[in-house]
């Protein structure tokens, strides 16, 4: 750039006003004010997206407080405090079987005809079982992370057994039914 | 819990204060109290640090008596603390104005839904059981960072996950042995202390009614607000990146040393909480001796443009160099992470039609931030001319050409999930670009003018 055309740089100093410094509004203004921005704000929220994305966080919230009400009669050490039971919903608690101490995970298939994210169930499961010290994990298929199964299994003296299908791994459930 | 809790604030609060105090003089108390809580965290993280270096339990009272000890160094700058606090206690509004409220209450409710969901639910993503967290869970179980994680039979089935750089891992180890069952509430007191001064700072230049939307569009981007509740270490360093432009933008405008010096501080908790950070920040000193040049001082610049790679760069001194060869028995070989690619226009073509499509124009993640923002920079530029708001875009190009020179040389970089988490960076600057282009400011001071005739 040329030197010519630098702007000293005492211009580029602020000069807004502080608003603290300034006379105050009239009521009158700072109402005008406050329904605009009541107006834009309500606007930003009922664009679709955001209308969408924002219910999803209310219904989100209040499912998942409605749950935990419901499952907090539940009564283990963690549950009521922390919402395990919560954690581990109905379906898994389907699957585990505390007097032959054993946990069965549900299949990739279970998963996704119950639309279940994969990757939020396995923290559940990990948190359970290392709560519960259950000593063997079946695991329908190779789509879950071995690595991190082996990790959590392995040094707490799991065993993993891993089923070959899905269908063995109904026959499985059945037989906890 | 409560009372730990309250302790490690209080104690956290006190040496970020010294912090600030020591670097900056701030006229807003809410501003003063975000930013001390928040310098007051990366204080404690930095304690837990030379815990483990000098080989002494990890446990709560060796972090308490640390971070007590470091709470002492206010003694040094004592004067500067009361005078911050004076100078921010005289202009303190206890009630603020009723539009304002609008935008209270709907960050009230969202830090809610944040607050209660790190606090009540367990840690999910897949890089923080697998290593974040995990690594924070056994060192605790073990009282030291050398625990067995670092088995081979474990650690040879881990990623790099439990290398990440160490902020995240820290304040969980902090967090969890201060009581909280799943360590990740201090996400929370992150958002909170961010939003409250992001507010503050930015309402100093431009409308409480502009910042406010321009903060709601960021807090509601559906993406980035998952995030304020999920483990992950690229929250909190757009947060201290977002911090660190903020006051770089304000050395920018004003030639404020301390804002400079101040900007520095949130660089470096930037790469403090992600290692990849260090590499925009060379790009960011030839902002400096730009800067510089133009004032027509390249000596200074140059002095500058260094200690501005330098104060960072300390971080990488610190974790990668330190730590991994100090501490940890074995640690990934971070050469292996790089590769040359054969270069060749299709592959950066490639790489940006990716980076594009996959993430950028893509609206769910973001909502509508990201068109609004080209909106505005066109107006803004072609009617006003506006060049000092250009240096938060000159920011928004290096993070676009960092990233996209990660993707082409780095074995670990993907675009859906590091770029993707990457892209709060820019979602942060589009933000304070709203509230400090001088199209929203000259329509700032319009909305003042109106409001007090």
């Amino acid at each position: 750039m040329a030197k010519g055309k630098q702007e000293p740089s005492k211009n580029v100093t602020p000069s807004l006003p502080k608003v603290e410094t300034e006379k105050s509004s009239s009521f009158f203004k700072t109402f005008i004010l406050t329904i605009i921005t009541g107006v834009i704000t309500i606007f930003i929220f009922s664009v679709p997206l955001y209308n969408a994305w924002f219910k999803g966080q209310i219904k989100g919230y209040y499912t998942e407080y409605k749950k935990q009400k419901k499952l907090s009669d539940i009564p283990t050490r963690w549950e009521q405090r922390h919402g395990y039971e919560y954690m581990i919903p109905n379906y898994l608690l389907k699957t585990l079987d505390s007097s032959k101490q054993v946990f069965l995970m549900p299949s990739t298939s279970y998963l996704k005809k119950n639309n279940i994210s994969a990757n939020w169930t396995d923290s559940r499961w990990f948190y359970y079982m290392t709560e519960k010290n259950i000593p063997k994990v079946y695991v329908t298929d190779s789509n879950y992370r071995s690595a991190t199964h082996t990790l959590f299994a392995t040094p707490q003296g799991l065993s993993l057994i891993e089923l070959s299908s899905d269908t063995i791994w109904q026959q499985t459930l059945a037989a906890f039914k | 819990m409560f009372i730990n809790s309250l302790i490690l604030t209080v104690l956290q609060l006190a040496t970020g204060l010294a912090i600030v105090s020591a670097i900056i003089q701030i006229r807003s108390l809410v501003l003063l109290f975000g930013t001390s809580l928040l310098a007051g965290m990366l204080a404690s993280t930095l304690v837990v640090y030379c815990i483990g270096v000098f080989s002494l339990p990890i446990a709560w009272n060796s972090i308490l008596i640390g971070l007590a000890i470091t709470s002492l160094s206010g003694i040094l700058v004592y004067k500067k603390i009361i005078e911050n606090i004076t100078t921010s206690w005289k202009s303190f509004k206890f009630f603020p104005k009723f539009y304002e409220l609008i935008f209270w209450g709907v960050f009230a409710y969202l830090f809610f839904i944040s607050a209660w969901r790190a606090w009540y639910l367990p840690v999910t993503p897949y890089d923080a059981i697998n290593g974040i967290d995990l690594f924070a869970k056994f060192t605790i179980k073990e009282n030291t960072f050398v625990s067995s994680i670092f088995d081979l039979k474990i650690i040879s089935y881990l990623s790099t996950q439990t290398f990440y750089a160490p902020f995240t891992s820290f304040m969980q180890i902090t967090y969890r042995l201060c009581g909280f069952p799943w360590g990740q509430v201090w996400l929370s007191v992150v958002f909170f202390c961010f939003v409250i001064s992001a507010y503050s700072k930015l309402v100093e230049r431009c409308h409480p009614i502009i910042v406010g939307l321009s903060l709601l569009l960021l807090l509601i981007a559906p993406e980035f607000f998952a995030y304020t509740f999920l483990l992950q270490t690229d929250f909190t360093n757009a947060i201290f990146f977002g911090l660190a432009v903020i006051w770089f933008h304000d050395f920018w405008v004003t030639d404020s040393k301390s804002s400079f010096n101040f900007s520095l501080l949130w660089f470096f908790a930037a790469c403090w909480t992600r290692s990849e950070t260090i590499f925009f920040i060379p790009f960011g000193s030839l902002l400096v001796l730009w800067k510089y040049y133009k004032k027509e001082e390249i000596k200074t610049g140059f002095i500058q443009a260094i200690i501005f790679t330098a104060i960072p760069g300390i971080t990488t001194l610190l974790w990668n160099g330190i730590f991994y060869n100090m501490v940890f028995p074995r640690h990934p070989d971070s050469a292996t992470e790089f590769f040359i690619p054969d270069y060749s226009f299709s592959l950066v073509l490639d790489i940006i039609n990716e980076m594009n499509d996959v993430v950028i124009f893509e609206l769910d993640y973001w909502g509508y931030a990201m068109p609004l923002f080209f909106i505005i920079l066109i107006i803004n530029y072609v009617k006003f001319k506006d060049k000092q708001s250009l240096v938060i875009v000159a920011w928004l190009f290096i993070l676009f050409f960092v990233f996209m020179m990660m993707k082409m040389h780095m074995v670990h970089v993907d675009i859906s999930k590091t770029f993707r988490r990457g892209y709060f960076k820019f979602l942060m600057l589009y933000s304070i670009y709203f509230a400090c282009c001088d199209l929203v400011t000259r329509f700032s001071k319009k909305i003042w003018d109106w409001e007090r005739s």
